[in-house]
């Protein structure tokens, strides 16, 4: 067997959609210098390293030689070590030094399978294919007004439905009671748009009440704007209106909420959600404050998603029953059909 | 879209007064040619005015002895109300209906709230006079873009019952003023398209007996034309042509020629299956987007939508 013929067999998803898109696969400080850190991406063992020269490194985890695990080795001397016969290979993926003849060159071959990485809104973006966009923009990153906080990761079994999750405001008074939503006086949800466009899908505002929207604590209307900017990469902002006047003086008009998704598909029915909330509220929250709530929505979350059936997301509408308040999940998995993609999906 | 005017119960009227009335807003008083009184109108009627050119609009009755209507210059493209506004002078003739009703008023209700949205106040003025004359508990919400494109602003603002919700900031919502008035209320609206269909929304739990809309734009008259017939759709990719029978939706028929589409709920109710008209007159019935919203779109829900004649209706499909 070639080696071609065994890589084609540890790949799991053959989409090219999804092999050529970024995909995100850990935070940026889980990289620390001297850690290799294995990661699976869509059945795809990866093993993640940062160089002396600052910058992030994504293999096949898997030593060219007999196949045994890069991440269970170690960096030393600003090189890989296999921990199998010891092979060495430098932050190009070029074998370096093969122990059992120290004096000879290595073979040309002699290289780990290397991927395309990036870093960028303290996420590490892979592709193990050919990237054809950049990666998508999240516009508050950039922007000193807005803090961002980190949170995660969340566990969750089909990718899609967690973004489609994501997307939904209709759950909040259910999954959300008390926090997001009014158990008892769901908010209709009023007809919005969604358009596909350059960026991807994108809506207009959704109105819903929520007693305790924002890590402020108090009652407000907010007003949910979604872009669902690639299949596993969604965003919202949101326009917060405080609803007592006496609580006025805690907001103010400008203020926003933003959050950016990120999945990572383990595999067909495993992924792990990393976010980043960005806020521009006066006074800031503590991260500790926006921590806690994400935490507990995105369980709530994760609680209810994961017993959807089947796990793999059903992109023919007519296996579902749907509704014209799912509109952008209607569309998010039609855009999903026309992009050709069939892995993790129905 | 424009209704057919029926010539029988049409007649010639004179203007006998016109006053200014808001940002682009006349208030038109109209009488019999001869002087004759003109039919009587119950509350929330309203007639259509001929255009000399074949069109006509309607107008609600804001009384009928005499009949007064107010105009607004939409600038809306069909420019019906632009051209009245801008061309009708006292002593004017023009040619009127006999007034209808689709939105009468229960006299009976011991508590009746009056929703308006911009020019749709003049549905609901005739209903608020009539209540308070006898007596009733009624309240008329009108909110408006801004104090000089309210109708009457003086006159309305300083009546009992009536609040105007107009001057920019945050105004009081819909719901907040639905949420001041129990199940045994009455409620009317009359406004936008986005306004009704957010009263839609929000009274969905009531009973349907009390809750009334009027539309007053151009194409709504009222309930869906039942007169289910057969048809033909024409797939324009295909050039396909599939006969859609009078008990059957194009949904239904398609698949039943093998054509693979999306669809979901097969009441209306999803948008799974929308598509785009190219060419017919199409009769909506679903309750994603409204009939204006399709029409501006050129779409149709396949499951519920037929054709208004008995017309080829031509699909990008
Ligand atoms: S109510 Fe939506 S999945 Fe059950
Ligand atoms: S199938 Fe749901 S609107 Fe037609
Ligand atoms: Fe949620």
């Amino acid at each position: 067997m070639s080696v071609k013929t065994i890589l084609h067999e540890l790949e799991g998803c053959t989409d090219s959609a999804l092999l050529n898109d970024w995909h995100v696969v850990a935070y940026s400080t889980e990289l620390e210098q001297g850690r290799l850190l294995p990661v699976t991406l869509m059945e795809r063992d990866l093993v993640l390293w940062r160089s002396d020269s600052g910058e992030v490194h994504a293999w096949d985890d898997l030593c060219i030689h007999r196949g045994a695990r890069l991440s269970k080795g170690c960096i030393d001397r600003d090189t890989v070590v296999c921990p199998y016969h010891g092979w060495r290979y430098n932050d190009q993926g070029n074998c370096v030094l093969i122990p059992a003849a120290p004096n000879e060159q290595p073979m040309k071959k002699a290289r780990t399978i290397t991927h395309p990485v990036r870093e960028r809104y303290g996420f590490v973006w892979v592709s193990t294919g050919t990237p054809e966009k950049d990666i998508p923009v999240f516009p508050e990153w950039e922007d000193t007004s807005y803090q961002k906080v980190h949170c995660g990761p969340y566990t969750f079994r089909s990718g899609y439905r967690a973004v489609e999750n994501f997307m939904d405001p209709s759950h909040f008074p259910f999954v959300h009671a008390g926090v997001n939503g009014i158990y008892d006086n769901p908010d209709p949800i009023a007809p919005y748009d969604v358009e596909l466009t350059e960026e991807g899908l994108v809506t207009s505002e959704v109105r819903v009440t929520q007693p305790y929207g924002d890590p402020r604590e108090i009652p407000v209307i907010a007003y949910y704007a979604y872009k669902c900017l690639r299949p596993l990469v969604a965003y919202f902002k949101k326009r917060l209106v405080i609803q007592n006047p006496e609580d006025q003086h805690k907001g103010n008009e400008d203020d926003r909420f933003c959050t950016f998704l990120t999945t990572q598909m383990v595999d067909q029915q495993t992924s792990i959600v990393r976010i980043c909330c960005a806020m521009n509220f006066n006074p800031q929250p503590t991260v500790e404050d926006v921590r806690r709530r994400q935490d507990i929505v995105y369980e709530q979350d994760a609680g209810i998603v994961d017993t959807q059936r089947p796990e793999r997301i059903p992109v023919d509408l007519r296996q579902e029953l749907h509704h014209r308040s799912d509109l952008l999940g209607q569309k998010y998995r039609k855009w999903l059909q026309t992009m050709g993609i069939t892995y993790g999906v129905f | 879209m424009s209704s057919e005017g029926s010539a029988v119960s049409s007649r010639l009227a004179v203007v006998t007064a016109r006053q200014d009335a808001g940002l682009n807003i006349c208030l038109l008083t109209l009488q019999a040619e001869d002087g004759a009184p003109l039919p009587p109108a119950t509350p929330g009627a309203h007639i259509d005015v001929h255009l000399p050119d074949g069109r006509s609009r309607q107008y609600s009755l804001l009384s009928s002895a005499p009949y007064r209507i107010a105009i607004k210059a939409l600038r809306d493209g069909r420019g019906a109300s632009q051209w009245l506004y801008d061309n009708l002078a006292v002593d004017d003739l023009v040619r009127i209906s006999a007034p209808r009703n689709n939105f009468s008023l229960r006299e009976g209700a011991t508590d009746t709230v009056l929703l308006a949205g911009g020019i749709g106040v003049t549905a609901l003025l005739c209903m608020y006079d009539t209540l308070s004359a006898i007596g009733r508990t009624v309240s008329l919400h009108y909110w408006a873009r801004s104090q000089e494109e309210t109708f009457l602003h003086a006159e309305l603002s300083g009546k009992e019952g009536i609040h105007i919700h107009s001057c920019g900031g945050r105004a009081t919502s819909m719901a907040a003023v639905m949420a001041g008035h129990g199940p045994a209320a009455d409620l009317y609206c009359c406004g936008p398209e986005r306004m009704l269909t957010e009263f839609a929304i929000l009274t969905r739990d009531r009973d349907p007996q009390r809750v009334h809309i009027e539309r007053f734009e151009a194409d709504s008259t009222g309930a869906f034309p039942q007169t289910d017939h057969g048809f033909t759709v024409k797939l324009a990719r295909t050039g396909t042509t599939i006969a859609v029978s009078k008990n059957q939706s194009i949904l239904e028929a398609l698949i039943q020629a093998g054509i693979n589409l999306e669809y979901s709920c097969e009441e209306g109710l999803c948008g799974a299956c929308e598509a785009r008209v190219i060419e017919g007159d199409p009769l909506h019935r679903d309750s994603v987007r409204t009939p204006l919203e399709h029409n501006k779109r050129r779409t149709i829900m396949l499951c519920v939508s037929r054709v208004r004649s008995s017309d080829t209706l031509v699909l990008d499909l």
